[in-house]
């Protein structure tokens, strides 16, 4: 922002008479919490005692009508908007990489409606995912959306960057999981979708803003599915002999039963899982499934996965692994069990279908290996469709350079080659975690002329540009 | 080294972490991204590498109410508490300590307790004067009831002679060193009160030391032995103290109306990892509705320490806690600590009751 002085002043006064006194602030403390998400160039970034992205302000609206007012003022002055949930994003999507105002959603945290006959919760987006869940738990029910970041990201972050739990092969993506929403544009008018998501009436509003990162409007409010809770849940796991033997049987599977979790691993990363199933190394592929329901088809759903899996030769590993793995399903986001910084490390979700998904995996990893011979490279594939499933690929780099802008030059070196491989075999840029900032300079390649209708959209909605610029190639 | 950068291994663990975010009682009420344990761990990662320690980064540790949610919730095992105390004597020792904190340790040295006490109520005086100098159990009252909430010592005191229990209570009863260790963090002056408050108990000869307040109970419990201070007396929590008596008869609660809800205090359900003893107390006392985020989940009320220097920030958390009182449905709140008392008086709403567990059972042995 280029206002100082004076007229910033008066600004902030406006935004003071807007959202209160109390839920404005320029102290530096705010400022540097909103400078680092969990992207990792940023955290480097601040590692390496680095300037980092800095907001002018930040403002923490408590309704709708705030949030349409703090918009206003920023389009009358032209001022970046950057709206900042939980900051436990991964792509740098939060960043105030143009400085302007904050928008932390984090007071917009009121439940409105619990309807247990539509099955579904009214929520302001700043909630935090657990307090959504207890809320549902409280009342019997679940969001069965279990993502990593379950404790600390919001529902308007989920949203915005099409999140995904580890539960999405029954239950769907968070995109799956909304009716309805509602949303500020940038000019301040308060918009719904439908009450529905399923109609005929013209394209479907909620999947244009759901994954739209903030770039043309802020979601204020959504209606979530809530499910009843299983009366039973197992798990089952298996060696196969290899990716395709096991891909193969996940598709069979997929046109008979529907597993909640479905997580195969790659050679690299069973070497250490199979250690700890079976106390030794063996060669293969592992793979951990997860049943849930109603007790009785529960029962029959595990007679065939067993059967399925029995015929492309896996053998059986029992259910052990899978009770601890759900126990511990989140700790792996704790620190101490997670790559962290000095390592350079990042995860190149993709998405592809069954007939081309280990083209793109063999890619990838070929793209990573041979260019990049300092990093590592291990993957599984843990969210499964009818029609193909997404690879968790990731590269670690032990020892990157010391110098930031070095090391900046090589982690996004690496995401090219790794991205554009899979693009270039039927990939996409991204699954679950979002574009952000990122990936933003890939989407044209991406979408190619088809990018067009998405800066129509922008150009219409955001014509001064102030919403979360740079992000998403917009 | 500075205080700082002891803690550095838990600082650049926490720095890039929000897993505990969901536990953190301020962040809940305040929705501030600077109030987690990431936050305060990334602005003292700076200060490792070389920054200033400024004062608005110190205004934010002290946002800290310490109730240790976010240490009981890492699987690693990390506790950001040390490096919020950390920060704090930091603080102190380049005069950053803000000036609402310094004030309440100028009452600690002056008074030897934060609220500067020096007389006690007539009504606790009478009752403390009534019991034996000497006897097997010490009940210790703690700064908070003997000044804050002398009501509920008497009705505790009461409720022990009408069990038939052979307790003394010291008139002068040394500080638990409890204030100084949250306010300060580990220094000299912490362990030498703690040593001397020591001394002083097990002078006593008590066998059971029964502490009203389960902050002062959780001092006793926790952090003595880490400062490798002895304390001869078994500890015990006021509540296991209580129901320990209705269990055995020598309390008989008949008034079983009450409809109440029950507000876990932090350091009981999560330091101590005690919530059976309240809950079948106050079975034997009428109907319990649960809260939302109760026993180990329990957010912190504020505490009445941090009500001292940042009363507005207490406030809105003791308001929280009643919001979901409210949505239980009961109309009487129950606590089970003198300084979460104090706290909720300042925000009860209409129409909503607050009571102390001693005054509850108190009422229901009538």
């Amino acid at each position: 922002m280029k206002l100082k002085g004076f007229m910033f002043d008066m600004i902030l006064s406006e935004l003071e008479d807007a959202v209160g006194i109390d839920n404005v602030s320029t102290r530096q403390i705010d400022k540097l919490t909103h400078g680092v998400d969990y992207f990792w160039l940023a955290r480097m970034w601040a590692d390496r005692g680095q300037a980092l992205p800095e907001a002018d302000v930040i403002v923490s609206p408590a309704t709708t009508e705030e949030v349409s007012s703090v918009l206003k003022i920023a389009n009358y002055y032209k001022i970046p908007v950057t709206t900042w949930g939980g900051g436990a994003g991964s792509q740098g999507g939060a960043l105030p990489m143009t400085g302007g105002i904050i928008l932390d959603t984090k007071r917009m945290n009121k439940i409105s409606e619990c309807n247990t006959d539509s099955m579904y919760m009214r929520a302001q987006t700043g909630i935090i995912w657990q307090y959504l869940e207890w809320h549902a738990n409280e009342r019997g029910y679940s969001t069965m959306h279990y993502p990593g970041s379950v404790n600390c990201s919001t529902l308007g972050g989920f949203l915005a960057h099409r999140g995904i739990g580890v539960l999405s092969t029954k239950y769907g993506k968070i995109d799956d999981m909304c009716l309805s929403l509602e949303v500020v544009l940038p000019n301040g008018d308060i918009i719904n979708t439908l009450p529905v998501p399923k109609h005929a009436a013209g394209p479907d509003l909620n999947q244009i803003f759901i994954g739209s990162e903030g770039t043309i409007g802020v979601i204020t409010e959504a209606d979530i599915r809530i499910y009843a809770m299983p009366e039973k849940r197992t798990f089952h796991a298996f060696l196969f002999k290899d990716l395709t033997s096991a891909i193969a049987a996940g598709r069979e599977i997929l046109t008979k039963i529907k597993p909640s979790v479905m997580r195969l691993y790659d050679e690299a990363e069973t070497v250490s899982i199979i250690k700890k199933v079976i106390g030794m190394t063996r060669p293969g592929v592992f793979m951990n499934f997860a049943l849930e329901g109603l007790e009785e088809v529960v029962a029959i759903e595990e007679r065939l996965l067993l059967d399925i899996c029995g015929r492309y030769g896996a053998n059986d590993l029992g259910g052990d692994y899978g009770e601890k793995w759900w126990k511990q399903r989140i700790d792996f986001f704790y620190p101490g069990h997670i790559m962290d910084i000095p390592q350079m490390f990042g995860t190149m979700d993709t998405i592809a279908t069954y007939s081309n998904i280990e083209k793109v995996y063999w890619a990838m990893k070929e793209a990573i290996e041979t260019n990049f011979p300092m990093a590592r490279f291990i993957a599984h594939f843990s969210h499964w469709y009818e029609w193909g499933v997404m690879v968790y690929d990731r590269f670690i780099v032990d020892d990157p350079p010391k110098d930031p802008k070095e090391a900046l030059r090589l982690h996004n070196q690496i995401w090219n080659a790794g991205v554009r491989a899979a693009i270039a075999n039927g990939g996409v840029i991204n699954d679950h975690h979002g574009v952000g900032l990122k990936l933003s300079r890939l989407m044209k390649e991406q979408y190619g002329p088809a990018m067009q209708v998405f800066e129509g959209l922008k150009k219409t909605l955001d014509p001064l540009g102030i919403m979360n610029p740079y992000k998403l190639g917009l | 080294m500075s205080m700082v950068a002891k803690e550095e291994k838990i600082i650049n663990a926490c720095r890039f972490c929000w897993m505990c975010r969901h536990v953190c009682p301020v962040g809940k009420v305040t929705g501030l991204e600077r109030n987690n344990a990431r936050a305060r761990a990334l602005a003292l990662s700076l200060v490792t590498r070389g920054q200033s320690l400024t004062a608005d980064i110190v205004d934010n540790i002290y946002e800290c109410v310490l109730c240790g949610a976010c240490t009981k919730d890492c699987v690693t095992g990390f506790d950001p508490t040390r490096f919020v105390k950390a920060a704090r004597l930091e603080a102190a020792l380049e005069g950053l300590t803000p000036e609402s904190v310094v004030r309440i340790l100028d009452d600690l040295e002056q008074y030897s307790n934060p609220y500067a006490g020096t007389v006690l109520a007539p009504a606790l005086q009478e009752a403390i004067a009534s019991l034996p100098q000497q006897a097997p159990i010490l009940f210790y009252l703690g700064s908070s009831a003997r000044y804050q909430n002398p009501q509920a010592a008497v009705t505790a005191i009461r409720l022990m002679k009408k069990a038939g229990v052979n307790f003394t209570v010291m008139m002068d009863e040394p500080d638990s060193g409890l204030y100084k260790a949250n306010l300060l963090g580990s220094v000299a002056e912490t362990r030498e009160s703690m040593v001397q408050t020591a001394e002083m108990i097990n002078k006593t000869k008590a066998e059971i030391l029964v502490a009203f307040g389960p902050s002062c109970a959780k001092a006793f419990l926790r952090d003595y032995p880490e400062y490798n201070i002895l304390l001869s007396p078994q500890v015990r929590t006021f509540t296991s103290w209580l129901n320990t008596l209705i269990q055995d008869g020598a309390l008989v609660p008949t008034n079983r109306q009450n409809v109440i809800t029950f507000h876990d205090p932090c350091t009981l359900a999560r330091d101590l990892e005690e919530e059976d003893p309240a809950r079948e107390i106050l079975a034997a006392c009428g109907t319990l509705k649960e809260m939302f985020l109760h026993g180990k989940h329990t957010m912190c009320c504020g505490s009445g320490l941090m009500d001292l220097y940042a009363p507005a920030l207490t406030a809105k958390m003791s308001s929280s806690r009643w919001n979901s009182a409210q949505e239980t449905g009961a109309q009487t709140l129950v606590t089970a600590c003198p300084s979460c008392y104090t706290v909720f008086a300042k925000t009860q709403p209409d129409r909503m009751r607050l009571c102390g567990i001693e005054s509850i059972v108190w009422e229901a042995c009538k």
